[in-house]
């Protein structure tokens, strides 16, 4: 984990002021309720080119709340009012003449239950792909192989493209939806307890493999996993209760918390 | 102590009472109430139908001739029927005017009888035997009984003919032109008698074995080609002579056995299924046709308009309580009954739209009707509107059971609402779609009123497929199994065969459900196990 203590000790410093030339996401005052009640409360956050965040936090503190809020998933629920800015490479992606679909591209997600398709593994992957006009079947094949060795799933399905998704076990489903994330080639990914379903092994494969996208992708992971975190995470957020309740590099975060909220829950007496 | 038995015996009763195995005795015995109806309808239906099918047997009667009037009597081959109450015969119910309404009771029979043929060219006219139905009065009845030896041969025509089989004979090749004129029907009266009297010397006679008859048919037909005829004794007792070659079908109805009977009633099937009504043997194969398209028709015009109003009610429409309202008009459109819908369609669609098209494309037909008229395309819409609330019902269900999360996934890689809905949503729903299918052409194969009113008839001749274009005549009026059952039932009196084959179309009409449902089914497990999460 050199980048952890690369980003996490030399750039310390710089850290705390929300400024920097690398900043492609940038959450200002986030607040947002369904109906009446508020579940997030003026967050402030960013994300820096290729570099890893973690999003931790007790369940049912927001963190996948906030994840919908970068690709503007929450459109689609009437009952969800939003309310601040959230800035992308520069652009709000909340005004009115942005272009929803582009947006989503840009910005791949993974969710936090694995949600293929009911359609074969192969379309799984291809659909954002098709969506995007390809056609050409050498292609499409080309992409997927590629989709599903960088999400380390090629070798367990290669003989089996067309086979229903559903077949595979929920370990190998969360890797597929990986792929198929990756197979459009978004620039930032967002990825909800992508491990929540994986045996060690797996755990440690996917770990290496988000070390490995951080050269290509920005990633803000949510996890419940701690160590997990301080793995692959140059940053580390933690939310409480809606409120983004401390940011800093992730070395700093866990050794010395600045909140009490913080390290009563790093230190497991949450509660 | 006896009070103390009591009373655990009441605690134990209360404790299985609170137990809840009580609930399981209960639903128990509500599905046996419903399997036991459903079992005594379908009881009912094929015993009525195999009625139909089984082979009758044939009676031999003696009746006193009534028009002879001098005690005469005649013999006659003929299936018994029921029991009616006829009208006393005009001379009596002159002499007694006061009793004009006065009756008794009669036996319906459908017998043989000899019919004139006009002779075609210097061919002398011949008679054939065909079947008629008459009333014989019980006190004109002598003797009625079942004689063994009575045969019923089907010809290749598929008409049929009871007599005596008396032998088997064989003509010279030289006779074999005059012979083959008299092949069809042999006549004792016409002179035919006497050719195989003068030829007897160039004819060859062989016993015949009347346990082996069909047998014997079978050796001498293979054996040697249209040489050997059967003779037979016809019921006014003139015999007739009939190619083996022409037979079709040897049948000893009076001395069967059971696995004999249940393979003629399966043959009768069989041609009950394969045959026009004008055949010699009336069939339904007709009806089975016209009921298969209007089910298709209908399902053709049903489908893409139940999915895009169960998409949009769904997928597009605000949740709110026009939305409801709406949702609830449809529901309750499938409480509407048939014949208002067969109303709708006869005002609105063929004398409105039948009407203009006509006027437009078909002018040079006018004043004869080609759209304006009931027909195959307007009973299938009828039935189409009928069975659309089931259909947009079962599939906005299926819609509502995709998982959210997956139209977020679709959403997450960039697809627009459009093709999130129909690349994921609706290919996710499809079961749920044949769901409602398989319910609607339930419902809509076996309703009949909306028919009546629509281009249904009990007979016609003009096939709705044909190797004509457009191959597939929608504006023709059609034949249907659910109208057969009703006219059978409703129009044709008391005949106990009218009401078996109403039975027998039934059933056909049960089958053919069942068979398209069957299709439904495959395709419905063929999607879910490939594709889908949810049941459908
Ligand atoms: N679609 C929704 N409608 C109404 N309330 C919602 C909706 N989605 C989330 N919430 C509420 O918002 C709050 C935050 O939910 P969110 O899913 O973001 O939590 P989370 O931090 O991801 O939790 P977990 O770790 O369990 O996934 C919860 O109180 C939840 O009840
Ligand atoms: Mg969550």
């Amino acid at each position: 984990m050199h980048a952890k203590k690369h980003n996490g000790e030399q750039q310390q410093a710089s850290l705390l002021q929300a400024e920097h030339d690398d900043v492609v996401v940038n959450i200002r005052d986030l607040s947002v309720w369904y109906r009446q009640r508020q579940v997030l409360h003026d967050v402030n956050l960013y994300l820096r080119e290729r570099h890893v965040t973690a999003l931790i936090g007790p369940s049912g503190c927001g963190k996948s709340t906030l994840l919908r809020c970068l690709n503007r998933l929450n459109d689609l629920d009437e009952r969800c009012r939003i309310n601040g800015e959230v800035m992308i490479n520069g652009r709000d992606i909340y005004a009115p003449d942005e272009d929803v679909v582009s947006l989503r591209r840009e910005v791949g997600m993974v969710f936090q239950r694995p949600n293929p398709f009911p359609k074969s593994i192969f379309d799984n992957v291809a659909y954002g792909l098709r969506l995007l006009g390809m056609t050409a079947r050498v292609e499409l094949q080309e992409q997927v192989r590629q989709a599903l060795q960088a999400a380390a799933l090629w070798d367990e399905v290669r003989d089996r493209l067309h086979n229903s998704a559903l077949e595979l076990s929920s370990g190998q489903q969360q890797r597929l939806v990986i792929a198929r994330a990756l197979a459009v080639q978004p620039k930032i990914l967002l990825l909800d307890e992508p491990a929540s379903n994986l045996d060690p092994i797996s755990m440690l494969k996917l770990e290496e493999l988000i070390a490995s996208l951080k050269i290509d992708y920005t990633i803000l992971i949510v996890t419940h996993n701690m160590q997990q975190a301080a793995r692959v995470s140059d940053f580390t957020a933690f939310m409480d209760g809606g409120e983004l309740v401390e940011f800093s590099a992730t070395g700093e975060l866990f050794t010395t918390p600045k909140q009490r909220r913080t390290e009563d829950y790093i230190t497991g007496r949450y509660g | 102590m006896k009070q103390s038995a009591f009373r655990s015996t009441l605690s134990a009763m209360l404790s299985w009472w609170r137990s809840g195995s009580a609930w399981h005795w209960y639903s128990l015995f509500a599905l046996s109430i419903a399997a036991l109806l459903v079992l005594a309808l379908l009881l009912l239906i094929l015993v009525s139908s195999a009625q139909y099918f089984w082979p009758q047997p044939i009676e031999e009667w003696v009746i006193r001739d009534a028009a002879a009037d001098n005690g005469q009597s005649q013999r006659l081959f003929a299936y018994g029927g029921e029991t009616v109450q006829i009208p006393l015969p005009d001379a009596a119910a002159d002499s007694a005017s006061a009793e004009s309404s006065a009756m008794r009771a009669a036996v319906l029979i459908r017998y043989q009888q000899m019919q004139q043929l006009p002779g075609s060219g210097q061919a002398a006219a011949v008679s054939r035997p065909v079947w008629k139905l008459q009333a014989v009065a019980e006190t004109d009845i002598v003797r009625r009984g079942r004689p063994h030896s009575l045969a019923l041969l089907t010809l290749s025509d598929a008409s049929t003919v009871a007599g005596y089989p008396l032998q088997w004979v064989r003509m010279v090749p030289a006779a074999a032109s005059e012979q083959t004129a008299a092949a069809v029907v042999a006549d004792a009266d016409t002179g035919e008698l006497t050719l195989t009297a003068t030829a007897a010397d160039d004819s060859e006679h062989r016993g015949l074995q009347l346990d082996r008859i069909e047998q014997q048919w079978r050796q001498l037909k293979t054996g040697q080609q249209e040489a050997w005829s059967l003779v037979l004794e016809l019921h006014d007792g003139s015999s007739m002579q009939l190619p083996a070659a022409d037979i079709d079908r040897i049948l000893l109805p009076n001395r069967l056995s059971l696995a004999a009977a249940a393979q003629q009633a399966l043959h009768n099937a069989w041609l009950f299924l394969s045959h026009g009504p004008d055949d010699a043997v009336p069939g339904i194969l007709p009806a089975i046709l016209g009921t298969v398209l209007l089910v298709l028709v209908m399902s053709v015009l049903l489908v893409p308009v139940a999915i895009l109003t169960a998409v949009y009610l769904h997928e597009y429409a605000a949740q709110n309580w026009v939305t409801g309202l709406l949702r609830a008009a449809i529901s309750n459109l499938a409480g509407v009954p048939g014949v208002v819908y067969g109303v709708f369609v006869l005002g609105v669609f063929v004398y409105g739209a039948g009407g203009r098209i006509d006027a437009l494309l078909f002018a040079e037909q006018l004043p004869l009707p080609t759209f304006g008229t009931g027909g195959l395309l307007w009973a299938a819409l009828a039935l189409a509107l009928l069975t659309m609330p089931v259909v947009i019902a079962a599939t906005e269900e299926g819609l509502s059971r995709i998982p959210a999360d997956l139209r977020l996934a679709s959403l997450a890689l960039g697809a627009t609402r459009t093709e999130m809905v129909w690349g994921v949503v609706v290919m996710a729903a499809r079961p749920a779609l044949l769901t409602g299918l398989i319910l609607a052409i339930a419902r809509a194969a076996g309703e009949v009123a909306p028919l009546l009113l629509l281009g249904a008839v009990a007979y016609t001749q003009q096939p709705l497929l044909d190797a004509e274009p457009p191959f597939l005549h929608l504006q023709q009026p059609f034949m249907h199994l659910g109208y057969q059952v009703y006219d059978l039932a409703m129009q044709s009196g008391q005949s106990d065969t009218a009401i078996a084959m109403a039975y027998a179309a039934t059933l056909v009409l049960l089958l053919l459900v069942v068979v398209l449902n069957l299709f439904a089914f495959r395709l419905r497990a063929r999607l879910r196990s490939r594709y889908s999460t949810a049941p459908g």
